[in-house]
């Protein structure tokens, strides 16, 4: 590897990622290995019968192992993350308990890292503020140990981008531990529940090559997780998945995390997170509707990174019938189509506007102010912003 | 149990039935183990070039079933108690749960893909423990029938009739009277 793509690709991981069938009956071992004996479990707020599955997986796996585990699905104050935080580290310290173990995805992460971010820093919880947090300079002695069906938070650092009024963190204190990734979880959830992951998944791929340094080591993952996620999406959306192929787009998400962690620049991520929060959506939906509008703002994107993707996305026969200066457009115009195709096999249940998802255009402004500070370094100016918003509320596609 | 904002403290429950399986099979891999290092030369002399005090213990965590084994003065395998090992001197090998266990002792998954796949944690010497691997691999050669025994070990060895069915008959044999 030549130096500029080590300096390019300086990745330090301090998460261990245990993924793989049974990897869930390594959790009580693996807590046994920080040294906790009382974990706090939390779990999703799903559906009834989702979440009696995830609870009866849970207490499956610390059988016989001598543990005293707690379980609790915080989120009794509603959307406010910081209230159920709040109750969380309240519920940890009635307890006496010495590690956090979240099961499931998206919000009740979140609150488990700022949770375990309140935990870690002198204080008292009720006044702390975001600015506390990024002071916590090693990581914290509370382990906090992440279950996922289809994600991964292996990053360097994690974050999350806040709510209205509520400042966006990025620190070590927010990242796990230890991520158990097992399929098995998987069959607890509803496949349409799991979708926004995989759309998450490939949103980050997508935009990893696209707005990254342009990494070898890093695109490979990156067009391994496209080839492992887009011919499954249609399935996925109409509720049509095996098991055996959860199972490989699990993969196909890891490497999606591998592929995005040398990229500085996320402008969909970003502005994606930011409709999210605002409109009340999965993030993965709301990035995958803005994906093509945002990428199709940046010439280099599409001309120079997008047509490594398109014999990821149509197979290399068909893309060897494409003329060659029109992969980078080939593969825009498939992204384009995506959300309708995804529309059809959901029955009309995925949205393929912004307008369908339900984003009033007067709250566009919310949105960008909202996701300026975290639009990657100034990738994207408000009225590139607002530009993609609009075309993504109406559909209509930016093609050159 | 009914899940609330409130934290609920559960004692979890017992494996029982795959607990008592899983020790009935370490019981008798520990039994044809002793008996194996007597009859196969190959085992036998991985045995004696072992360190004097060598004992070995494979069991499942925290405090499952558990298979104790050392070498005596002479060289030769001895089964002991579990309790009597002396996790900070000895190789410790431990299968991070009973239900990993049960998957490995129902042979669905192999001791070499099982170690792929981060389910055995060893402490001790790294080449006692590879060679104990190879110990446990010729004992399932010895003890199952070639249908199980090739779920159960990465290879199957190519070993002679004769040496497969004396081996088989005598390891029973000696494991049955304890010698």
């Amino acid at each position: 590897m030549s130096d500029q793509w080590q300096a390019e690709y300086d990745f330090d991981c301090p998460v261990s990622i245990h993924a793989g069938n049974l990897a869930l009956d390594h959790l009580p071992f693996e807590l046994s290995m920080v040294g906790a004996g009382k974990p706090l479990i939390l779990i999703d707020r799903q559906g009834d019968g989702a979440l009696h599955r995830l609870e009866k997986q849970i207490i499956a796996a610390f059988q016989s192992s001598a543990m005293q585990p707690s379980l609790m699905t915080p989120g009794a104050a509603g959307p406010d993350r910081w209230a159920n935080a709040r109750q969380v580290v309240e519920q940890y310290a009635r307890i006496g308990a010495d590690a956090l173990v979240v099961v499931g995805a998206g919000e009740i992460v979140d609150q488990a890292k700022l949770a375990r971010g309140l935990l870690s820093v002198a204080g008292q919880v009720d006044r702390l503020s975001v600015n506390d947090l990024t002071q916590i300079q090693s990581r914290p002695d509370i382990a906090l140990i992440w279950a996922a069906g289809p994600g991964v938070d292996g990053r360097e650092a994690s974050g999350w981008i806040g709510r209205p009024g509520d400042a966006s963190v990025f620190c070590q204190a927010l990242t796990p531990d230890l991520v158990i990734i097992d399929p098995r979880l998987l069959d607890a959830m509803h496949t349409r529940e799991q979708l926004p992951g995989w759309l998450n998944a490939l949103v980050w791929a997508i935009q990893a090559q696209a707005f990254g340094p342009g990494n070898p080591f890093s695109g490979m993952y990156a067009k391994t997780a496209v080839a492992g996620i887009w011919p499954h999406l249609s399935f996925a959306a109409g509720s049509r998945m095996t098991k055996k192929t959860c199972t490989s787009m699990v993969t196909a998400v890891i490497c999606a995390g591998f592929g995005l962690s040398p990229t500085a620049q996320r402008p969909v991520s970003a502005l994606g997170r930011a409709v999210s929060v605002i409109g009340r959506m999965a993030p993965g939906i709301a990035d995958m509707i803005l994906l093509p509008y945002v990428v199709a703002h940046d010439a280099v994107a599409v001309s120079d990174r997008l047509p490594d993707f398109l014999t990821a996305i149509i197979g290399a026969d068909k893309a060897a019938l494409a003329a060659p200066h029109r992969h980078g457009v080939e593969v825009l115009r498939q992204l384009y189509d995506l959300p309708e195709m995804l529309h059809a096999a959901s029955g009309g249940r995925f949205p393929r506007t912004l307008q369908e998802a339900g984003l009033p255009r007067f709250l566009f402004d919310e949105v960008i102010e909202l996701a300026m500070p975290a639009s990657d370094r100034g990738r994207l100016s408000a009225e590139t912003m607002l530009a993609a918003l609009d075309a993504a509320w109406a559909g209509k596609p930016v093609i050159n | 149990m009914k899940l609330t904002s409130q934290a609920m403290e559960w004692i979890p429950g017992e494996k029982r039935l795959k607990h008592i399986y899983i020790a009935v099979m370490l019981w008798v891999v520990g039994r044809a183990l002793q008996a194996a290092a007597r009859v196969d030369r190959e085992i036998g002399h991985i045995f004696e070039r072992m360190p004097e005090d060598f004992s070995f213990c494979l069991a499942v965590w925290p405090n499952g079933p558990a298979m104790a084994i050392k070498r005596d003065k002479n060289g030769r395998a001895r089964q002991f108690s579990p309790k009597q090992f002396d996790a900070a001197h000895g190789l410790h090998m431990q299968i991070k749960s009973l239900e990993v266990a049960f998957r490995m002792f129902t042979f669905r998954e192999s001791t070499a893909v099982a170690t792929c796949n981060d389910r055995i944690v060893v402490a001790g010497d790294v080449p006692s423990a590879m060679a104990m691997v190879r110990v446990l691999d010729a004992v399932e050669v010895y003890l199952l029938p070639k249908f199980l025994a090739r779920l159960a070990v990465k290879r199957y060895p190519d070993w002679s009739m004769k040496r497969k069915l004396t081996g088989r008959l005598l390891i029973f044999l000696r494991g049955v009277i304890g010698w």
